[in-house]
């Protein structure tokens, strides 16, 4: 029952509000001789404003027990919009005392007052940062250069539940009786039972709870406080999973392949490589890296724009990844079928912010892939269909900061293409049409062990139904 | 007199009509009413067709993204950077016009199964319309047998055997919801955003915003199989009210494809180049004397019309692929089939086309007849098109495009769990009615998680219990993905701005990874 009062609060505290701040208007408004008449109506204006602040109070503290709303925030709010109708109070009074210094006091605090409780309620309702836009959560993880060897528990679980967790399950505030700042206390779980299950993630209260939706009455953290990034909940998902062990490193502790892949994504995010590499949920399949996972998080100067210039005038397209970027994108789409060596020094002017480029169907000098080696910043490079050979390949290998190579169509063999395990970054590499046979998939798959390779050449069985019609 | 001295005379006589045209009260009236205005404010116009006011309300709307604020009459479809990081660079949309049974492909009920042939409950008719469907119809199961595919499981009913393995790839969207239970207005509502004509396509949108990377070829093409185009006509990949050069050109695979883009019987290439030329050349004069940026437009198009020539028949020749590719996608060269179109866009993609939709029709099942029965001839449309949607994912997988291709594949609605009984009477064969409250629609690459479904629909697939998304919510989606902020990309019209979404639209996060 209470509950259903409560739910009228957001709609009963716009009247205070609109009756509050009329009745100040027309009382300055009313210092106009040929507008006095309007003074006539303030005082009913402000019982009319402080009866519906009373009942916007109700109800807010019905409201107030009802879901998880950051408590600070709360009682401000609370506390200021009693404030605010004392002062609708204290208003009535100095207007039917006809005390002009009191009723312009009265005025100016109600309509603080109405402003600072307005603007906590919005904060309460759409999260900290409503008003000036969105601020993400930012990172809890420290850089960690190898995840396998950090430890589980005090290089990861901790600092993610320093960063998300524990202003409210700590020391200094046990919001449902529960602390999860040291092992002890997180064993032990708060008022709802134990807060992790071990060895079972969804049977687990802590993670049931960040997983539920964000608008749910349960979800944790609570709507306006940092929520966890997906990388950091995936690997609590893990760390539960594998037994929330509190003493052993990472690489102690069981892991499929499909948690392999999601620690070493958790490790570049912590290193703030790729803000969006964070893994999604691919319910077990490969990860999926999405282009923006492709654009360093360090800002470029802007390119040389007559450099730009010059190189759409010769029929190649130049475009910024985004409007808010710097870095280039590069593509030989409809830029002939040689691509000479001017052109490759032309691109030599934007190296530092060309990190995509594709080059499909072209020619390329003898003198040119040298200068395509030079394009260090690169960090996806299409080289499809093109002239690049085994040994031509070498001059690839300066590319330390590519992820991305696709090799379609070019006539490289195995014995080459093993040496692209010097590319420190490479996460994906396509060998389509490439010169390669079954034979050499071992030698690949193990020297390029971090590397997702596709060679492609699928193939579709014919199926009855492919040929045949239903009559 | 000679025939030459005829003609020469004739000639003079047009240019002199031509020029006293120009002097006329008409004339006059009919361009001051359209150019005074911009006239007052020239200074701002900058040159693109739109009225000053428009202008700045466009950029004011925009929030300083604003595709037409250095535009370039003469090179409408220049490629333009998002305004923020883009996930995916193309779109491929496999329309299946006529609205597929989610209840036969994706959507598994065993409870459907239960309930055959018994007379529906009437709390799932209280108050209820459908197209077709009176008084109280009968249950229909599922006329599919499901299984559980790839490692996540995903059902997927045995009329797809080959699609079946792509279940780790795609992107499930079961509780798809629209309003609108007839073909044309549900096509153009998942297509415009609106269920009325006149709003641009999702593809003009995406055109107009940004451009296309390969100024040979259209920036949006579309390709229609099936032996009719979607009910909704040719509107639904119209421009609407943004400049006519965003629509969608219709493209074919059979014969040319691009209608006239041979040299006619007789002309030589040089010839069509001369004339194109001589053409031009006069429309720069005409601009030089007038400044319409029109004019400039009009030069443009056909120069790209000049590159096409020359550029799309290469591309858009599906005959050049290997046998084996012709064989994984089960095209039949020479004909119009949607294996053929799916092949075609893949090779448009590969070559930076920005948007490429294709409409498969019959897809209709209502079991009025056996050519659109469940167990006769819909049983065709899922072979038409089960291999070749599924090499076309695996082809742009093998060639690197899939991370940057969006992939999606869906009706304008889905099927009644209830068998049609047209006018009251059980309809010959096994059917199913028009259905909004639930369909399925899945997406693959372009930056959306794999293997994974996202909604959940009753028992019986009647209604979404979670996860419900609407047509404006995929569009925001397909938005989100290529770098736009749905509510900010929007183009003023009648004194407001307007928006694919219009007021609606949530980005499905869930999806994306």
């Amino acid at each position: 029952m209470l509950d259903f009062f409560g739910r009228f609060h957001p709609v009963l505290v716009h009247l205070p509000i609109g009756f509050l701040l009329l009745a100040v208007l027309f009382q300055w408004m009313g210092k106009m001789a040929s507008m006095a008449y309007l003074r006539l109506s303030v005082p009913v204006i402000l019982v009319l404003g402080m009866i519906s602040a009373l009942f916007a109070c109700v109800t807010g503290l019905a409201l107030s027990g009802t879901a998880e709303y950051p408590e600070s925030t709360l009682g401000w709010h609370q506390w200021m919009g009693i404030l605010t109708t004392l002062l609708s109070l204290g208003m009535f009074w100095a207007v039917q005392r006809k005390l002009p210094l009191y009723i312009n006091g009265f005025g100016v605090l109600i309509l603080a007052g109405i402003t600072v409780t307005g603007h906590l309620g919005g904060t309460l309702t759409h999260g900290e940062n409503y008003l000036f836009g969105e601020a993400d959560a930012g990172p809890a993880l420290p850089p960690i250069a190898d995840i396998q060897a950090a430890h589980a528990y005090n290089d990861l679980v901790q600092p993610i539940f320093e960063a998300r967790c524990v202003s409210c399950h700590g020391a200094t505030k046990q919001k449902g009786k529960l602390r999860l700042d040291d092992p002890v206390h997180i064993l032990k779980g708060g008022e709802d039972g134990p807060a992790i299950k071990v060895g079972d993630p969804d049977g687990s209260e802590l993670i049931r709870r960040i997983l539920l939706p964000a608008n749910a009455k349960k979800h944790m953290p609570p709507v306006g406080e940092a929520q966890l990034l997906p990388h950091e909940i995936q690997f609590l998902q893990w760390w539960v999973r594998s037994g929330a062990d509190f003493r052993q490193p990472v690489n102690a502790l069981p892991q499929t392949s499909a948690d392999k892949q999601m620690l070493s994504l958790v490790e570049s995010a912590s290193q703030g490589l790729a803000g969006d590499a964070a893994p999604g949920n691919n319910g077990g399949t490969a990860p999926v890296f999405p282009l923006t996972a492709f654009i360093p998080n360090k800002e470029v100067k802007p390119a040389d724009p007559a450099t730009v210039q010059r190189l759409k005038a010769a029929g190649v397209v130049v475009l910024p990844v985004s409007r808010e970027s710097n870095y280039l994108s590069v593509n030989f789409v409809t830029a002939g079928d040689r691509l000479e060596d001017s052109t490759l020094h032309l691109l030599q002017g934007i190296r530092e912010q060309l990190i995509w480029l594709k080059i499909d169907e072209m020619q390329i000098s003898e003198t040119g892939f040298p200068l395509l080696g030079q394009l260090t910043a690169l960090t996806r490079l299409q080289l499809s269909r093109t002239n690049l050979s085994d040994k031509t390949l070498s001059e690839l290998l300066s590319l330390k900061n590519l992820q991305w190579l696709n090799l379609v169509g070019s006539p490289v063999t195995a014995a080459s293409l093993v040496q692209l395990e010097k590319l420190p970054e490479l996460k994906q590499l396509f060998l389509y049409q490439a010169n390669i046979s079954t034979a050499d998939w071992d030698a690949l798959q193990k020297a390029l062990a971090r590397v997702q390779i596709d060679t492609g050449n699928y193939r579709l069985p014919l199926l009855p139904g492919d040929t045949s019609l239903v009559k | 007199m000679t025939r030459d001295e005829l003609n020469a005379g004739r000639l003079a006589e047009e240019a002199r009509n031509a020029y006293l045209q120009l002097k006329t009260r008409r004339h006059f009236l009919k361009e001051s009413a359209m150019g005074l205005g911009a006239l007052a404010m020239g200074t701002l116009l900058g040159g693109c067709g739109q009225s000053a006011i428009d202008k700045l309300a466009r950029h004011a709307a925009n929030n300083s993204f604003d595709p037409l604020q250095n535009f370039d009459p003469a090179h409408p479809l220049l490629p333009k950077a998002p305004p923020f990081a883009a996930r995916a660079k193309s779109v491929i949309y496999l329309h299946m016009a006529g609205a597929p049974s989610q209840l036969e492909l994706f959507d598994y009920k065993p409870e459907l199964m239960k309930m055959d042939g018994q007379d529906c409950p009437p709390s799932l008719l209280a108050g209820k319309q459908f197209a077709f469907i009176t008084g109280v119809p009968k249950m229909l199961g599922p006329q599919a047998s499901f299984q559980q595919r790839g490692q996540s499981g995903a059902w997927i009913s045995d009329h797809l055997p080959h699609f079946a393995n792509m279940a780790d790839e795609v992107c499930f969207l079961k509780a798809v919801t629209t309003d609108q239970f007839n073909h044309a207005p549900a096509q153009l509502l998942m297509h415009t955003g609106s269920a009325r004509l006149g709003r641009p396509s999702m593809g003009s949108w995406v055109t107009y915003g940004l451009g296309t990377e390969n100024q040979n070829l259209p920036g949006f093409v579309v390709l229609t199989s099936g032996g009719s185009f979607p009910d909704a006509g040719k509107s639904v990949w119209g421009s609407g009210f943004l400049p006519s050069v965003y629509q969608g050109v219709q493209c074919r695979s059979e014969g040319d494809p691009v209608l006239f883009i041979k040299d006619p019987h007789g002309m030589s290439r040089d010839l069509r180049k001369a004339s194109i030329e001589a053409i031009n050349q006069a429309n720069a004069a005409a601009y030089e004397e007038y400044q319409d940026p029109e004019t400039l437009s009009r030069i443009s198009q056909y120069e790209m019309a000049y590159r096409m020539q020359i550029t799309a028949p290469d591309v858009m020749n599906i005959n050049d692929e290997p046998a084996y590719i012709h064989e994984m996608y089960g095209t039949q060269p020479g004909k119009s089939c949607f294996a053929n179109n799916a092949l075609l866009a893949r090779k448009l993609v590969e070559k930076g086309v920005r948007y490429v939709q294709l409409f498969d029709w019959g897809w209709d099942a209502h079991g009025d007849h056996a050519g659109n029965s469940l167990n006769l001839g819909i049983i065709n449309k899922y072979r038409s098109v089960d291999k070749a949607m599924t090499a076309l994912l695996l082809d742009l997988k093998q060639r690197g495009l899939l991370d940057e291709t969006l992939v999606i594949w869906g009706g304008e609605f889905g099927r009644t769990p209830m068998m049609e009984n047209r006018n009251g009477v059980q309809n010959p064969y096994k059917g199913r009615d028009h259905h909004t409250d639930a369909f399925t629609i899945w997406m693959a690459g372009g930056g959306v998680k794999k293997g994974f479904s996202y909604g959940e629909t009753d028992e019986i697939g009647y209604h979404p219990i979670s996860g419900k998304v609407e047509p404006f919510d995929i569009q925001a989606t397909i938005l989100h993905q290529l770098g736009f902020d749905h509510e900010k990309f929007t183009y003023p019209f009648q004194g407001r701005p307007f928006r694919l979404t219009d007021i609606s639209g949530r980005v499905i996060h869930e999806i994306l990874a």
